[in-house]
């Protein structure tokens, strides 16, 4: 359209309405609604989760599929390569292998999501008293996580292992001495950052109490850096409680973790390869996507990359 | 002006900070001024002066280290009852620089609005808190619709209107203004000047207005005080004060302007200022504008100057100015 | 009268997670040699990605949609990365708003300039560079060049950091020099010393500026011609004199009105009502008729042409079509 094509009967003024000059057109969305919007648009973090739903169902209910329990032995079926009778072949005992990884999958889980929870629990509540209070308390708060990090993780576990029964439990127990270090330091950082923001000062300046304060300010604006951190956590675990297991001071036969089954079929590697194979595999699908998926939730519930 | 009431005064004020083995950081050394009931008090200095620390030192948000502030009579740093303080943190209230950081961005725009409602128990049901909030939001040029968002999705222009109507809900006496437009365009800049303008009228407010951009705070001000390094330079009412400028920094700062007037901007003199300001950590004693000033004497480098009234209403801290030449 | 720099009907497009942000829409303008040009605009208003997009700077996620920018008879917009980045150190340099960030923490200052006119003299001798270096600190007033060249930029001043960035950016008397709000961050006498400074420069290297800011004291100080955006479009553009005292377009009116002057006593300071368009759904018509005084219907429904007001001076704004004049005194007349 040119210009002499406008009509003239436009040249009038018109009325603005001037409601509409404050109105945002954007949707109206919530945190989480756009924290879901940022990581949907990530195709490798839905991927990651995807897969590890997957994982987690067939952890918790492929045993339940198969023929076989996982320490059922059977000496006329040792080391059978895959079937369709016994998927992931059997082990030296003629174990069917499909159930064992699965259980096993579902312990090294277990192990990690304790673990991580009791991380969680401890290492948020440390942080959270160690910057709220400030002064000597975090000074003395800091002292003891510093003498925690200068002592070897490993030497602390070995010396667990020897005089507690190996199991679960103590595995759980071992990894969360330490582990919950690095959460308390984040969440110890990520308090003291909010603490100096202007809209904590604002409330101190209305007469927010500390307890109000503390629920309503600097806990909801911690959840990101929390859920994130457990989210490394998690593969961390696994990753320390295979180690174990494979150093031959983990779980005890014929409990299967994920480190057990690798150490299994590392001793028998050139003559049936699947044994480390598959147990392997299952070990790095869930780490890599802990890991993706965890990346992807921090670019996504980072407020500042909200436009 | 005798008849006009104090509201707040301020007495030899000092706020220090340790920042290292015997390294001092006197943000706030010695200030005193006071601010009448109605009017809108100006500060202005370049960053670093201490001016948001006083602001912050006034309203408590930090300790004093020397001197004392009354608002209404009462010692705010001294010994009061739990009660009393919190009354006191109704009355005074503040307004704050960043419209990005000055919001919580995981709370609505209505839960924000309403901390100051909750805190002191204002509102008597859910329904009465949610009508003040609309209000209050109508009162700053904002919608019903927009209780129900988030601070994300706002311009820092309403962020910031959004800040002093979660201020006002609280129906201060008095308002510190910290900065609250050095963030914002200047097509909002105005919008939000002229609201502090309009609600001063309507609700009889009084403000400490913060602010490094000298037009603005002349043009909001009754009275302006000019910071630098931690001490009041100069004092007078806004008028005199930019018609008539004693202290050689203030001088200098008003010469650095640059008018929005290309003739007037191209033809004026400026008086020239050497170098920045020096660090402030660890000050001799002396006039601490001496290293840039262009008329330093011995004696500006040998000791600080005092606080004069060389007119009525108007002080000056130079030693050039205990000779009656002004 | 051959200009250095033409931008035509220049358009960027930056891809964001919830839709393209139409950032800068048919802006043209060119620069003449030797003049100051300062493009002032609020946050959002596409100034600064219309510089990023003549430097091809433009994020990853940004890109020209269309336009043409020439310089000297070659097009931009069209060269490889690899010849861009030479233009961009030897006929293009760049000042940031935020000194601190732009210099690097780890290098000496000397250093940091010294590998700039490495860049683009390798046949320099290490002392001839020195000295060359020494020269660019004396060149930007900083006392004790020597001393200077050997500190870090921690040791500096935020003042005379952003001097030793101008210093990197004249390095190699580039013909064209942008200034992304270079006075933003500082104090208002460290900001006068600033520009006294790139005037008094630009006198002795003979460099076109071009200075992005929101500040119109500093347009006034410094600034040859001014375009001043909106929304992402150029709404009014002319010498210094024609903006500041024949202004056109409302908005520029507005923003001149919405900045208290400090010599008058008693004004009343008239602000622009609402906020600025969304640029992921602009409107069709003109982008400021939503906040404008003087709305007609033709503005929410067609998009202003340019009309020149004379040689230099142009606005975009249906006010100054004939037809609006005839209609009637509630136009233009009583801006």
């Amino acid at each position: 359209m040119t210009k002499t094509e406008i009509p003239q009967e436009l040249f009038v003024k018109a009325e603005v309405d001037k409601e509409a000059r404050e109105h945002i057109a954007r949707p109206n969305l919530t945190a989480f609604q756009d924290g879901w919007l940022r990581l949907k648009k990530n195709k490798a973090a839905v991927c990651s989760l995807f897969i590890l739903i997957i994982v987690i169902l067939l952890a918790l209910f492929g045993p339940v599929f198969a023929k076989h329990t996982f320490f059922d032995t059977d000496y006329s079926q040792i080391y059978k390569s895959p079937s369709a009778a016994y998927p992931f072949g059997t082990d030296q005992f003629g174990r069917d292998q499909w159930a064992r990884i699965w259980q096993g999958t579902r312990i090294s889980l277990l192990i990690a999501f304790t673990a991580a929870f009791i991380d969680l629990f401890i290492g948020v509540t440390f942080g959270a008293v160690s910057a709220l209070f400030g002064g000597k308390v975090d000074a003395v708060m800091q002292r003891i996580i510093e003498v925690l990090v200068g002592v070897p993780q490993l030497i602390i576990v070995i010396l667990l292992m020897m005089v507690m029964p190996a199991g679960i439990w103590t595995i759980v127990l071992a990894l969360s001495i330490t582990g919950w270090v690095n959460m308390a330091r984040l969440v110890r950082a990520q308090i003291l950052k909010l603490k100096s923001q202007e809209f904590v000062l604002a409330a101190r300046v209305l007469g927010t109490s500390n307890r109000e304060i503390i629920l309503k300010h600097l806990i909801p604006n911690t959840v990101g850096v929390i859920v994130i951190n457990a989210m490394f956590d998690i593969p961390s675990a696994i990753f320390t409680e295979a180690f174990l297991s494979f150093i031959g001071i983990g779980l005890a036969e014929p409990n299967a973790s994920l480190g057990v089954l690798i150490n299994n079929g590392y001793h028998v590697l050139q003559n049936f390869p699947y044994l480390l194979i598959f147990p392997a595999l299952v070990i790095i699908l869930i780490m890599v996507c802990f890991s993706i998926l965890g990346d992807g939730l921090r670019d996504a519930l980072d407020p500042r990359m909200r436009q | 002006m005798p008849e006009e009431k104090v509201i707040l005064q301020v007495k030899n004020l000092k706020r220090y900070f340790n920042v290292g083995k015997n390294q001092t950081l006197k943000a706030v050394d010695d200030v005193s001024f006071s601010i009448y009931r109605g009017e809108t008090f100006g500060l202005v200095g370049e960053s670093g002066c201490g001016k948001s620390t006083l602001g912050r030192t006034i309203i408590r948000l930090y300790g004093a280290t020397g001197g004392s502030v009354r608002f209404d009579g009462a010692d705010v740093h001294g010994k009061m009852s739990a009660a009393q303080s919190h009354e006191l943190s109704r009355r005074m209230q503040m307004i704050f620089q960043d419209p990005y950081a000055s919001l919580n961005p995981r709370m609505k725009v209505m839960d924000i609005i309403a901390e100051g409602i909750d805190a002191h128990h204002l509102a008597k049901s859910a329904q009465e808190r949610a009508q003040m909030v609309v209000d209050l939001l109508e009162v700053v040029g904002l919608q019903e619709e927009h209780a129900n968002r988030f601070p994300h999705e706002f311009s820092g222009g309403q962020r910031q209107r959004i800040g002093i109507a979660r201020a006002l809900a609280v129906n201060p006496d008095f308002v510190i203004a910290d900065e609250p437009i050095s963030a914002l365009d200047v097509s909002i800049q105005a919008q939000v000047i002229n609201l502090l303008k309009k609600l001063q009228e309507e609700r009889k407010l009084t403000y400490l207005f913060i602010a490094h951009d000298l037009s603005m705070v002349k043009y909001i001000s009754d009275r302006v005080g000019v910071m630098y390094l931690g001490s009041m330079a100069e004092l007078a009412e806004s008028r005199e004060l930019f018609d008539n400028p004693l202290h050689p920094y203030t001088q200098a700062l008003l010469s650095a302007i640059p008018l929005p007037d290309p003739d007037l901007e191209q033809s004026r003199s400026r008086v020239p200022l050497q170098g920045s300001i020096p660090s402030p950590i660890n000050l001799p004693e002396c006039c601490h504008f001496c290293s840039r000033c262009p008329k330093a004497t011995e004696q500006c480098r040998k000791e600080a100057p005092k606080m004069v009234e060389v007119k009525p209403g108007h002080f000056v801290a130079c030693h050039l100015m205990k000779s009656p030449q002004a | 009268m051959s200009s250095l720099l033409e931008v035509e009907n220049l358009n960027v497009h930056i891809k964001t997670q919830l839709g393209i942000v139409k950032a800068v829409r048919g802006v043209s303008f060119s620069l003449q040699k030797g003049e100051t040009l300062a493009i002032v605009g609020e946050s959002g208003s596409g100034k600064s990605i219309t510089v990023k997009g003549i430097m091809g700077l433009l994020p990853n996620n940004g890109k020209i949609a269309e336009g043409t920018v020439f310089m000297e008879g070659k097009e931009l917009s069209k060269l490889p990365e690899r010849e861009m980045q030479k233009i961009r150190g030897e006929d293009i340099s760049m000042i940031f708003q935020d000194p601190m960030t732009s210099l690097n923490p780890t290098m000496t200052v000397g250093k940091q300039i010294m590998e700039v006119l490495h860049e683009h003299h390798p046949e320099f001798s290490k002392e001839t560079l020195k000295e060359k270096a020494i020269e660019q600190i004396r060149l930007v007033g900083l006392s004790n060049p020597e001393t200077r060249f050997g500190q870090y930029p921690h040791q500096l001043s935020g003042g005379m950091r952003q001097r030793v960035i101008i210093a990197i950016a004249l390095a190699c008397n580039p013909k064209i020099l942008i200034a992304d709000e270079p006075t933003t961050a500082l104090d208002v006498t460290i900001q006068a010393q600033i520009l006294d400074l790139m005037k008094e420069l630009q006198g002795k290297i003979d460099t076109s500026i071009i200075l992005i800011t929101h500040n119109l004291g500093v347009v006034a100080n410094i600034a040859d011609r001014v375009a001043v955006m909106y929304g992402g479009k150029l709404v009014e553009t002319g010498n210094l004199r024609d903006v500041f005292y024949q202004t056109a377009h409302p908005y520029t009116k507005g923003l001149l009105a919405s900045i208290p002057k400090l010599h008058e006593h008693n004004q009343q300071l008239f602000s622009i009502p609402g906020t600025p368009p969304d640029l992921m759904d602009p409107p069709k018509g003109c982008p400021f008729a939503a906040r404008c005084p003087h709305t007609m219907k033709v503005c929410e429904a067609y998009m202003p042409e340019y009309t020149c007001l004379s040689e230099t001076h142009k606005a975009a704004c249906w006010l100054l079509d004939e037809r609006a004049k005839e209609q009637g005194k509630d136009g233009a007349d009583n801006a």
